[in-house]
């Protein structure tokens, strides 16, 4: 019955944009921390930040828009941990909080207060870390066949760094900040690469094949050949990992728009990923 | 709204203030707190109260209370003083709720503005007052008596109470019309015609099911339909407990997924296994000696083996004498002889499809738990074209293990002492004398329809044949008809026939709670009362080995000016009619005097209840108690809502039934007499009158219980399904599914889903012709069809359809209809299934008896 | 009348300041303070679980009906439901029923998984819904494995705000039954249920909704409704914590199930004997 699906498409996407909000947040923090501090990293990260403000923004307006009494939602942020227990208590935590500390560290940015940029950076990471991991972790103590694993916080926040990094390069491309020949540009396009690899083959679409095939023949006939089996073969394997692979490794992917049309690409397969997860997970 | 809880809520806010000031406060306003919520527990206590009624969702007739809280009914519960129901009521019974208090239920009196009838005209219905109603029914009534046709007056009646004669039987009279016709026949009459010509019962049985050892169920679903559902719900658990329970039905019905057997048998074969059951119980032995007799010590023949006939007589060196010598039966040797001795379980088996091993268990374990063993008849084998003899046929096993009127065996009802209405002889003018001597409209006693009720040929109701009685003006037109919460538009078998009959009728009267289909036709509707929460009247119906008299009460007020059908509607007609100078009816109904004061009614309200003190008095009146339950008075009994019976006195009737032999009879002396005397009235024989009625018995054979083969509308091969049709659990006499509950619970009808009306099919059938899960079809027989939807199901016995009865309403409501007036939700049964009947029973056959083929659309 | 509540606790938030928020706001959320009205004495230190006969059930839908009834449960809507399925292959088929409820955990995946509180464990381990602290997230219905609980996405008993009759003049229509009636939002509206922190009469737009195990009855010592309303008295109640109870007795004697027990949820619904307890021949098989 219609009523009783917990997670319909506004926390389908409310998961995705925070997952991304989250990885780009995360991206800035280690670019701002790790990597040379030049004018141009300096724009980025800014970009960056605010377009995961932005994101998270609609991310937030979304899930309010979800609840069935949002005004009483604003409990939460009131009293914050009001039932500790809760992956939901804390999320209201790690979405306020990111919130705050977004504006803070855009404004940090801005006005190059280095030594409150770094420690903004240490305190977002945690947050966005935070933010990231709870959606995931919010399923697996959800019931449902496909939902019960303690990977699924570990690949929400993979899959979210991934959206992050991508986002970075189609923000890249449209401000056109960093060019091709950047060593930094070389560098996080190998590392995206190795992500996708990583977080795409490995653990999203090993865990769903296995979790589904384990979990019982009715995830696994949902998604393998059932009514999301073009989903996630099409959308999610060949839209959201071959394709991007290929693209970053075809000389088209070595320029700055093939590289920002590889991480759309591979940010649709982070959003597939989680169509398939919340979708799928609540037929079974 | 603002809750209580909001209340304290405020309060608490308080106290968490002054907590913050003076924690040591906190423990003190926390005790207030709870002295608060005490009392906040007293404001929300209900002030309701439990009122005793009766619901009729069925014929189970149980007594049930209702919760009223400010008039508004609530809650219904089964009353707890009942010995027969013992305070359960079934899921339907709740349903009553939604149907008091459904937005669709008419509020008014109502006249048709098109003049034009038929299932595509619209009445254009108008609201008018009751006076005029009243006013012009009978002015209709007045012109049949001026000239001399009241004969051409007709009463149908549907779901009634015992207050029925009223309005059926004496209002009938009264004006001159021998035509009241009952829908008993589309009931169950085939039912009672097996006991009656076996053990001259002409009733539904009662069975002693928490005694008994083998309970045999024949198309019989008691945890779903019929009769005291909430009884046999509230001792199954038991009985299963400790009887070995075997099912005959060729769907999996509720009972029969509870059950040690199922025995999903072909359609219509049900006598074929009856008969071989009995040869199997003959040839093992089985049979009860203390009640059936042993075969003579000095008798050269010692048992029944088969193919070989047995001498009734015997002759030896020494001595002769009787074979078998049978103490409470009668014509036991005559039935092997002609009927059994060849009727092996191998033989039953090829004409079934049931495995013989499954025969012989059954039957065996079934013999050697006599005498607590039951069979249980339902509608299943009997209401079929040639049910009647598949009826003695199952109904004789009980007479072989000697369970009838046994413990943990098949009993009648208890005794009761309701009494009857004054007579209305001296009411009769010459006028009503001469109208009342015609023949009725539905044919009963013709020479095709024997109808032969209690041994009397044509005393029968043949309800479903009214309608072509009506449409040939055979033995006569008729012009004025009052139908009283009947629905034979929906109801019969082929009710396109009774959508023309009803065209047909110049002046029809509809009383009833909702428009339904017949309501259609009709030229006047009156809205009638609520059985169970709104009107006086009481029934008896028995189990448990109980008989209780149960009591309709108006337990709220109505909403609406609607009145009570069997007796403020007929006193208000009485009424008009004395104004236009027929007063005999009134002054009849006059004679109805409340046994309290000797008070004789003066108005309708009056009436209804002082017929009731009237023909309950010997219940409730101290000084004219009789047995049972005692009460201090109508107030008692009243309040109470029920009066139980003494225990049932097993065995009395061994010896002394009322059959011609007064034994139970394997050899129908009765049946004999019965069929002779219909064959004399048109000086012809038995056999031709069985031919003409559709059965194959020739000769001694219509006088015992035997097989005979199916008669189907419609070949195999041309109409590949028999369709299996069968009664939901939730249906209230086929008028629920306007209530919204009906929808959403229809799957608890095994195999049924919620929000649909589905057909099943056996998956291996459904391959066979391409039927998918929710694929809308069409089901079309010889005489008619019906869409509704696919569902693949392996509780049905391959070669048949299995669907429920109940849907397919095409004018009931918002929501039994699609669309009001003009497209059902799904399909009605009986558009499918042909206009045939058992003619000696003048039972609507609706079993073993429809063929259909399928189309997807 | 909903909108009043909502004004109520936004009045409350935008009064906030300081200490002033959150006391308000707890007291309006935490349903387990001290006092609650909900509270009795009589189901303190009881632990209420119910055992559910199949033997005695004959699916006939008693519950799902008496309870829809007695808790004003809207269309659609079960807080008691009956779970059938049909296995096996003509002519050896089983047709199972599963009547099942709130199974009211002790380890209750969705009081744990509530951010507000609003569904608690009251006294009797009952777990019960505040639906005043209810933010609609529905988190408790991904969390339950039972799926008894629902979420009410649009207006309840909208049947009944139907002004429309059938019949001009002639019927009446459900608004107008409603207000002849009576009744709140359906005419046999059942006014026990209030007053309990379970929730309120009838539920609104944007709160879950389960079984509260009738506690507005219970804790006047009345059976619940379900339990009531069987015509087969298939279903037991009582304290799991008394050994003399005739639920512990019957737990005790037969082999329960409970639904799901793998999970850990510890459910409190414990099904005994079988759907069909049918006889069959002794047998070793064969090979």
């Amino acid at each position: 019955m219609e009523h009783e699906l917990a997670y319909g498409w506004p926390i389908l996407i409310y998961f995705f944009l925070s997952g991304t909000s989250g990885g780009a947040f995360i991206c800035a923090t280690l670019l701002t921390l790790f990597v040379e501090k030049t004018e141009k990293i300096k724009r980025l990260v800014i970009y960056e930040a605010i377009t995961s403000l932005i994101i998270l923004s609609i991310g937030a307006v979304l899930l309010m828009a979800d609840l069935g009494q949002p005004l009483r939602g604003l409990k939460l942020i009131a009293i914050p941990l009001l039932n500790p227990m809760s992956p939901l208590t804390w999320g209201s935590v790690l979405l306020s909080g990111n919130f705050v500390l977004l504006i803070w560290y855009i404004y940090a940015k801005q006005n190059d207060k280095n030594q409150l940029s770094k420690v903004l950076s240490y305190v977002g990471l945690v947050f966005a870390t935070g933010l990231v991991t709870y959606t995931g972790f919010l399923l697996s103590v959800s019931h449902s066949p496909l939902w019960q694993s303690a990977i699924l916080a570990p690949l929400f926040f993979a899959s979210g760094c991934i959206s992050g990094l991508s986002l970075l390069f189609v923000l890249n491309y449209i401000f056109k900040i960093i060019p091709k020949d950047d060593i930094i540009f070389s560098h996080l396009r190998k590392i995206l690469f190795i992500m996708i690899l990583i977080d795409g083959v490995i653990l999203t679409d090993y865990y769903i094949v296995y979790a589904a095939i384990i979990r019982g023949h009715e995830s696994a006939q949902i998604i393998l050949t059932g009514s999301f089996a073009f989903a996630f073969w099409g959308g999610e394997v060949i839209l959201g990992i071959i394709l991007p692979c290929v693209l970053i490794l075809s000389k088209f992917g070595k320029t700055e728009k093939g590289l920002a049309v590889a991480g759309l690409f591979a940010m649709f397969g982070v959003f597939m990923v989680r169509y398939i997860i919340i979708f799928a997970g609540q037929m079974a | 709204m603002e809750t209580d809880e909001t209340q304290t809520n405020v309060k608490r806010r308080g106290i968490l203030k002054a907590s913050a000031i003076a924690v040591a406060g906190l423990g003190i306003a926390s005790l207030k707190l709870k002295a608060f919520s005490k009392s906040d527990d007293k404001i929300t206590t209900p002030t309701g109260e439990w009122r005793s009624t009766t619901c009729q969702g069925c014929t189970s007739w149980c007594s049930v209370q209702v919760h009223v809280e400010n008039g508004r009914a609530t809650k219904v519960r089964g009353n707890p003083d009942s010995k027969v129901n013992l305070g359960s009521c079934c899921p339907r019974s709740h349903f009553s709720l939604q149907q008091v208090y459904d937005p669709d239920r008419l509020k008014s009196p109502m006249k048709r503005t098109n003049p034009k009838k038929g299932r595509n005209e619209d009445p254009g219905y108008v609201p008018i007052s009751w006076d005029e109603a009243l006013n012009t029914i009978a002015d209709k009534i007045m012109d049949l008596r001026n000239n001399n046709e009241t004969h051409k007056y007709l009463l149908m009646r549907g779901r009634y109470s015992y207050m029925r004669d009223i309005i059926y039987d004496r209002m009938t009279k009264i004006i001159g019309s021998p035509n009241n016709i009952s829908h008993s026949a589309i009931c169950a009459e085939a039912e009672k015609f097996g006991p009656f010509y076996t053990e001259g019962l002409w009733d539904y049985r009662q069975y002693d099911v928490l005694n008994s050892n083998y309970v045999l169920l024949w198309g019989a679903d008691p945890l779903a339909a019929n009769r005291q559902v909430s009884y046999y719900n509230s001792v199954w658990g038991d009985v299963i407990d400790r009887a070995t329970v075997a099912v005959v039905d060729p769907r999996l019905s509720s009972s029969a997924a509870k059950a040690d057997e199922w025995m999903p048998i072909k359609p219509g074969q049900d006598g074929a296994l009856a008969v071989a059951m009995a040869h199997v119980i003959l040839t093992e032995g089985l049979w009860y000696k203390d009640f059936v007799g042993n075969f003579d010590e000095n008798s050269p023949i010692k048992n029944f083996e088969k193919g070989k006939p047995i001498p009734e007589e015997f002759a030896t060196a020494d001595t002769k004498g009787t074979t078998f010598n049978e103490k409470y039966t009668s014509g036991l040797i005559k039935w092997w002889n002609l009927e059994l001795k060849d009727k092996t379980p191998e033989w039953a088996a090829r004409k079934t499809g049931l495995s013989a091993e499954q025969i012989k268990k059954v039957a065996i374990g079934f013999g050697k738990a006599a005498p607590h063993a039951i069979c249980w008849m339902g509608g299943g084998p009997a209401m079929q074209v040639r049910g009647s003899y598949a009826s003695m046929a199952v109904h004789a096993l009980n007479g072989l293990v000697g369970s009838v009127d046994n413990v943990g065996g098949t009993l009648k009802a208890n005794k009761e002492y309701t009494g009857k209405f004054p007579s209305p002889d001296d009411f009769m003018d010459e006028i009503a004398k001469a109208g009342k001597k015609h023949k009725k409209i539905d044919n009963r006693g013709t020479a095709a329809f024997p109808s032969l009720k209690k041994g009397k040929p044509g005393s029968g109701v043949v309800t479903n044949n009214a309608a072509d009685g009506i449409l040939s003006e055979n033995p006569n037109e008729i012009k004025v008809a009052i139908g009283y919460m009947n629905n034979f538009a929906f109801s019969c078998p082929q009710p396109e026939r009774w959508e023309k009959a009803l065209s047909k009728i110049p002046f029809l009267v509809d009383i009833t709670t909702h428009a339904s289909e017949s309501t259609w036709f009709a030229d006047i509707v009156l809205p009638s009362t609520h059985h169970m929460f709104e009107k006086w009247g009481y029934v008896k119906s028995h189990a448990n080995g109980y008989r209780h008299v149960t009591l309709l009460e108006p337990v709220i007020k109505p909403l609406w000016d609607v009145k009570m059908d069997e007796t403020e509607v007929p006193w208000l007609l009485a009424e008009k009619l004395a104004q236009k100078g027929f007063d005999n009816l009134l002054n009849h109904y006059k004679t109805y005097k409340d046994p309290e004061t000797g008070k004789a009614p003066t108005n309708e309200k009056e009436f209804a209840l002082y017929s009731l003190k009237y023909a309950t008095q010997k219940l409730w009146d101290p000084a004219q108690y009789q047995a049972g339950d005692r009460f201090s008075g109508w107030q008692e009994f009243a309040k109470k809502g029920v009066w139980n019976s003494a225990p049932y006195p097993y065995k009395k009737r061994w010896g002394n039934m009322k059959t011609k032999t007064h034994q139970f009879e394997f050899y129908s002396e009765t049946l004999k007499v019965a069929l002779e005397k219909h064959a004399d009235k048109y000086s012809t024989s038995v056999d031709d009158i069985l031919d003409m009625c559709k059965y194959q018995a020739k000769g001694e054979m219509a006088f015992i219980p035997h097989y005979e083969e199916p008669f189907f509308w419609g070949k195999e091969g041309a109409f590949p399904f028999a369709l299996v049709d069968y009664k939901s659990r939730l249906n209230r006499e086929g008028r629920s599914a306007n209530c919204s509950w009906y929808q959403e619970l229809k799957d608890t009808d095994p195999g049924d889903e919620a929000y649909s009306d589905v057909a099943k099919f056996n998956p291996l059938d459904a391959k066979k012709i391409g039927i998918n899960n929710g694929d809308k079809i069409k089901l079309i027989s010889k005489t008619g069809s019906l869409e509704c939807t696919a569902k693949l199901w392996e509780g049905v016995r391959p070669g048949t359809i299995a669907k429920c009865y109940g849907q397919g309403h095409w004018a009931y409501g918002k929501i039994a209809s699609k669309v009001y007036g003009k497209a059902p939700r799904g399909g009605n049964n009986n558009d499918v299934i042909p206009a045939d009947y058992d003619r000696l029973s003048g039972a609507t056959a609706f079993y073993g008896t429809a063929r259909v083929k399928v189309q997807k659309i | 009348m909903e909108d009043l509540k909502l004004t109520t606790s936004r009045r409350n938030f935008l009064k906030s300041s300081g200490i002033g928020i959150i006391a308000t706001t707890v007291a309006s959320v935490a349903p387990e303070a001290k006092g609650s009205p909900s509270s009795n004495n009589s189901l303190k230190g009881k632990n209420i679980g119910m055992v559910i006969d199949l033997q005695r059930c004959t699916g006939c839908g008693g519950c799902v009906i008496g309870c829809k009834i007695e808790n004003n449960v809207q269309e659609g809507f079960q807080w008691a439901r009956n779970v059938s399925k049909t296995t096996g292959k003509f002519p050896n088929v089983a047709h199972e029923i599963v009547p099942t409820l709130c199974n009211h955990c002790e380890n209750a995946p969705c009081v744990k998984i509530c951010p507000t509180k609003a569904m608690h464990k009251g006294d009797g381990g009952i777990t019960k819904h505040n639906s005043q602290a209810c933010i609609g997230c529905k988190a408790c219905i991904g969390a339950c494995p039972y799926k008894v609980i629902s979420y009410n996405d649009r207006e309840v008993h909208s049947f009944w705000n139907n002004d429309n009759p059938l019949i001009n003049g002639c019927t009446s229509s459900a608004k107008t039954i409603v207000n002849k009636t009576g009744g709140t939002k359906v005419p046999y509206y059942n006014s026990s249920k209030e007053g309990t922190s379970g929730g309120a009469g009838v539920r609104y737009k944007g709160i879950v909704e389960k079984c509260t195990f009738c506690d507005h009855r219970i804790k006047d010592g009345k059976l619940p409704a379900c339990v009531n309303v069987c015509p087969a008295n298939a279903r037991i109640v009582g304290d799991l914590n008394d050994p003399k109870s005739e639920v512990s007795m019957l737990i005790s004697k037969y082999r329960p199930t409970r639904l799901k027990e793998h999970l850990g949820t510890k459910p409190k619904v414990f099904y005994i004997k079988d759907n069909n307890p049918g006889s069959y021949k002794n047998t070793k098989g064969k090979i």
